[in-house]
């Protein structure tokens, strides 16, 4: 299974029906074609960093998806966008490998997390005992006695 | 970067010499090169006197003099596991004025994030979130 992102921008002088329209085919696009739809994610209409087709906004719409490994899907996906005269940008992403990465490193960090507490009260438990022993007495002695 | 210079420069003057004949040739085979030593010191003379000099800190001779902030890998610090191209606030400040991704003496991260960093801007300018040239406003 492969996760991928898929942004695309839609033209923003369309009406609010035919931006929704646009956004429903490529979702179809994508159940037809055997992905499953994980996320979908309008962020609205947005200024560009640049011209687009002559456009300074556009709509943004994020989904995010999984297929079958070795699917031609992102690739077929990708072409009707292109066609799409609705569409003015599209960008495709598979994550799948950083989302692993990232839960490497989530959990890299938990056992960190999880093994510090230990660490910190063992040289105190150690101490604690020793301490009592020598009561008044110096530390110097007390140091002496453990090594 | 006149260290850099001077580094692979005087290597490669040493092979040349122990390539060719030692002694009287030396001078011949090394003509080109003792001008770029004196073409770096007047460099690093001009760097300490530019106001600019001081963005550089551990190449030349201008740059012990000054006292400037420890740099620290941004994404360490705050760990940030995950560079992505839809948080622009963040990526932004990894950007010249002219859109331009700073470099890692710069930036001062470590060379995997400024990698990831590198590949998260190239996806945000892919589409449209970041400018490839232009202004950018950073105050948003």
């Amino acid at each position: 299974m492969r996760i991928y992102e898929l942004v695309f921008i839609v033209k923003p002088d369309l009406p609010e029906e035919e931006t929704q329209a646009a956004i429903e085919q490529v979702k179809t696009a994508l159940t037809d074609g055997g992905a499953a739809i994980d996320k979908v994610d309008a962020w609205g209409k947005r200024r560009l960093a640049y011209h687009v087709n002559g456009f300074a906004d556009g709509h943004y719409v994020f989904i995010q998806y999984s297929a079958e490994d070795k699917s031609s899907l992102p690739r077929e996906i990708e072409r009707r966008l292109r066609v799409a005269d609705t569409v003015i940008k599209f960008m495709t992403i598979r994550i799948d490998e950083d989302l692993q990465r990232l839960e490497k490193l989530k959990k890299k960090r938990e056992k960190r997390a999880a093994k510090a507490p230990q660490r910190g009260p063992r040289p105190g438990a150690a101490r604690a005992p020793s301490a009592p022993v020598p009561a008044q007495p110096s530390a110097a002695p007390s140091q002496a006695a453990v090594s | 970067m006149a260290e850099n210079q001077e580094s692979t420069a005087s290597p490669s003057s040493e092979k040349s010499s122990a390539s060719t004949a030692p002694g009287a040739k030396q001078p011949s085979a090394d003509a080109p090169r003792p001008e770029r030593p004196a073409g770096e010191r007047s460099g690093g003379n001009a760097r300490a006197t530019r106001p600019g000099g001081d963005r550089r800190p551990r190449h030349g001779g201008g740059g012990k003099r000054f006292f400037r902030r420890r740099k620290v890998d941004f994404f360490s610090v705050n760990k940030i596991d995950d560079i992505n191209y839809k948080n622009v606030d963040n990526l932004k400040q990894f950007l010249g004025d002219r859109g331009k991704i700073l470099p890692r003496r710069h930036t001062g991260l470590s060379s995997h994030h400024q990698r990831q960093l590198r590949q998260a801007i190239k996806r945000a300018r892919n589409i449209a979130l970041l400018p490839f040239v232009g202004e950018i406003k950073k105050g948003k």
